[in-house]
């Protein structure tokens, strides 16, 4: 039995080295659809950008670094690393390797999407997206933030964190993740189209012709955005202090400080459209972040006009005027910051 | 519970540390583990469905003590019909109402008989098919005085619900498993170790091949009618190996985890697509159920004992139920009748005592007369799983129909070539096994180093090739 138990636990070690040390030498955005095609672009530029943008299709579709760059100072050239479904801790993850690999900047800025921790749906739990990036750090982080939540109830909470800890075991295994890692070493597709021309920005309109019908669907029900324009309205007038997590509030922290080292100006950006129940959770962690590196452009009070059908594409994103509006509004928030 | 799942993951290395470390003092207590383990295994599935496995059981453990404590063959006969009513009667219900409360009314229909015939809305509980058959291997055994029962009510449970083999076979006879349930089990390395070998050669079957091939399979079959005879062609070789190498894989991890608890289940597969006739096939193909369909069918109608025309009767009726057994659909009754008609001409032609002969085993590397014959088998078998996989007779007659058309000759594309990988990768190891169909005894005398190199090599298969869970295919019978 000793033998047996010895040969089988050392079979065990020697495989499990062997997928971590496979999965550790691929690039470190390898589950993420956009992002790496971003960065493969970033590393064949000549252009010398000095101001990125990350974060879910919130960034991807509603920042146009060319409205941005034109409305803000001269020295300002950005790009778009926004992806979609791109939640946290995903996003801090991508975010911490970009500034981890980038070369020292004399002055750059990063703006990111605040986003609360992504509870998995359950068509989702079995896809490459949400467990890529689980390593032991992540996964830390997670536990420790969801744990913290006083918004979800403690079933849910429970919940999220057995789901997350079999797709971080998993992960660790390569279970359900070696197959995607290999089709994406034969996956030649190329990255022009996040190239010069965009910037990194892609339009809901532009992208995919399927999703005009959801589109089509908003529109027949308006109503959706002002109920959605009032909850959020309710949730700022009464949740002021209210309790936020100190391990995210901690780990962004930690961003801001290790973006400064490398010379980039780290801001978090509070998006509008999302739900009620996202800003319960975000506003009390976003009023403790230094105004230096925060910009709010969720108060229906004070951004009404993000609420309107007529610049919306759906719910929860902008079409191409709402686009061009919610960029110019951030420019300005922006020039403010550092005037 | 799937084999190749998270849980399981878990739930193995934890039953095989208590029973080896635990509960390794007295025999009960490691059948009452093994008994737990299994009801746990089983309702993690779908725990309603608990109650019908523990009602067979119960059924069949007092039956059978009844049955040697009656004298009278008529309430012996009683007995076992109670038997074959519950199991055959749940089976029935679970599995084949609704088919034949449907066929009944398109019948009826069509003579202008108009029924109202409500179906149920019914879930088939997985393995129903497997275990009821088990169970009925026991009672029938003990009516024909060939077993005697077990008042051991501890280790009869855990033999009617041992989870390795529970939900997709082997099905075991009672006389060869309820006896390890009787007698003490000490570790044994080379038993555990080729235990390990065999759950990680079925894996590489299940993950690396059958899993790698079923999407191209779907694809292929649900778009028949718009590919060429050349495509639809490599469909059925695709879905030949991908049923293959699903169930026998799955029946490998089955038989390797038994081992690793000290149990020999039935050897269920043995290199079929290399068998070198029809017959030949089904001696190597689902060993355990067509072997229970030759004592408890065949036989008892007469097996081939009499004339030729009620032998080939005897045979068509035991391959129409067998492909009844499989699922019901017309589809299956179909594929079984054609099967059994592929046995008719060695009927007609070959001798009665060479039908009975066993086949010797030959060397699996044969000369040309010999390859044809193999290739000719696989053909004819290849056939029949169109309408295994069809959705109905007339989807699997307008594929065939597609398939030898003048398309036949078109050239499919190279894109798939790569999934013939996988398929080379099984002929070539069964082909070195030769006389074994089991690879790595032949591998046990290789060294160490190059032995562990290709344990490693077949685990980055399965794990690099791993997608989510699939089940298994057989899981719906």
């Amino acid at each position: 039995m000793t033998k047996f138990i010895r040969n089988t636990s050392i079979f065990f070690i020697i495989t499990l080295l062997v997928i971590n040390i496979f999965q550790i030498i691929q690039p470190y955005s390898w589950g993420n659809p956009r992002y790496p095609l971003k960065i493969k672009y970033l590393e064949n530029s000549q252009k010398g950008y000095n101001t990125f943008f990350f974060g879910s299709s919130r960034i991807l579709r509603h920042i146009d670094p060319f409205i941005f760059d034109e409305l803000t100072s001269t020295h300002i050239s950005s790009y778009n690393l926004g992806s979609g479904a791109t939640f946290n801790p995903e996003a801090y993850f991508l975010l911490e390797k970009f500034i981890h690999r980038s070369e020292k900047i004399d002055q750059g800025y990063i703006i990111i999407e605040l986003q609360t921790i992504y509870y998995l749906e359950n068509n989702n739990a079995q896809n490459k997206r949400v467990k890529y990036y689980l390593n032991p750090r992540e996964y830390w982080f997670l536990v420790n933030t969801i744990l913290e939540n006083n918004k979800k109830s403690n079933l849910e909470n429970i919940q999220a964190i057995s789901e997350y800890t079999i797709l971080f075991l998993e992960k660790t295994f390569g279970i359900g993740v070696m197959n995607d890692i290999v089709k994406i070493i034969f996956d030649d597709t190329d990255f022009d189209m996040y190239g010069d021309k965009s910037l990194g920005f892609i339009a809901l309109e532009a992208d995919s012709p399927d999703r005009i019908s959801r589109n089509q669907k908003f529109l027949e029900t308006p109503g959706s955005l002002v109920n959605r324009k009032e909850e959020i309205q309710n949730v700022y007038q009464k949740n002021k202090n209210s309790i936020y997590s100190n391990t995210h509030l901690k780990r962004i922290e930690y961003l801001i400080s290790l973006a400064k080292d490398k010379g980039y100006h780290l801001i978090f950006l509070l998006p509008p459209k999302l739900t009620h129940k996202s800003y319960s959770s975000l506003l009390p962690l976003f009023s403790e972040i230094n105004d230096k590196n925060r910009i709010d452009l969720a108060n229906p009070d004070l951004f009404p006009e993000l609420y309107l059908v007529e610049y919306s594409f759906d719910i929860g994103h902008f079409n191409k005027e709402g686009t061009r509006l919610y960029t110019s509004l951030l420019a300005s928030k922006f020039n403010e910051l550092f005037r | 519970m799937l084999f190749n799942s998270f849980a399981f993951a878990v739930f193995l290395p934890t039953v095989f540390i208590l029973y080896w470390f635990v509960f390794k003092k007295k025999l009960v207590f490691q059948n009452i583990l093994l008994l737990a383990a299994s009801y746990f295994f089983y309702g993690w599935w779908d725990w309603r469905f608990l109650s019908l496995l523990f009602i067979s059981s119960l059924v069949d453990y007092i039956i059978g003590l009844r049955l040697v404590a009656i004298e009278e063959s008529k309430k012996k006969n009683l007995m076992l019909g109670i038997s074959l009513l519950f199991n055959l009667g749940f089976l029935g219900i679970f599995k084949y109402y609704n088919f034949f409360a449907d066929s009944l009314i398109l019948l009826l229909s069509s003579l202008n008989i108009p029924l109202d015939f409500s179906t149920l809305n019914i879930i088939l509980p997985v393995g129903i098919s497997f275990y009821t058959f088990q169970n009925l291997s026991y009672t029938i055994d003990i009516h024909n005085g060939k077993f005697k029962p077990t008042k051991d009510v501890f280790a009869f449970f855990a033999f009617a619900s041992f989870f390795p083999q529970l939900v997709a076979g082997p099905i075991e006879r009672a006389s060869a498993l309820l006896p390890q349930f009787c007698r003490d089990r000490s570790f044994d390395y080379e038993k555990a170790r080729d235990g390990l070998q065999q759950i990680l050669w079925g894996f590489v079957k299940k993950i690396f091949v059958a899993d790698v091939l079923a999407p191209q399979v779907n694809e292929i079959f649900k778009n028949f009618n718009k590919l060429d005879g050349s495509t639809l062609l490599l469909g059925a070789i695709f879905f030949s190996f991908q049923i293959y190498c699903d169930f026998s894989g799955y029946s490998d991890i089955a038989i390797g985890t038994a081992k690793l608890f000290g149990f020999d289940l039935m050897t269920n597969f043995k290199a079929p697509y290399f068998s070198k006739s029809v017959s030949e096939f089904w001696r190597r193909w689902h060993i355990s159920l067509s072997t229970w369909f030759r004592d408890y069918l065949f036989i008892p109608l007469g097996g081939s004992r009499e004339s030729k025309i009620k032998t080939i009767r005897n045979i068509i009726i035991t391959f129409v139920v067998s492909g009844l057994w499989h699922g019901a659909n017309w589809t299956f009754v179909i594929w079984g009748f054609i099967n059994g008609l592929y046995m008719v001409p060695a009927i007609i032609f070959i001798k009665r005592h060479e039908i009975q002969q066993e086949e010797k085993v030959k060397k699996l590397n044969p000369v040309f007369g010999n390859l044809l014959q193999i290739i000719t088998t696989y053909s004819l078998i290849t056939l029949t799983w169109i309408f295994f996989r069809s959705e109905d007779i007339l989807d699997a007659l307008k594929y065939l129909s597609r398939m030898f058309s003048r398309s036949i000759f078109v050239n499919p594309g190279s894109q798939y070539l790569i999934y013939f990988v996988p398929i080379l990768l099984v002929l070539i190891l069964e082909a070195i096994s030769k006389d074994d169909f089991f690879p790595w005894r032949k591998m046990n005398s290789l060294p160490k180093t190059i032995r562990w190199i290709l344990y490693l090599l077949f685990a980055l298969l399965v794990i690099g090739a791993y997608q989510e869970e699939n089940t298994f295919i057989y899981f719906q019978f």
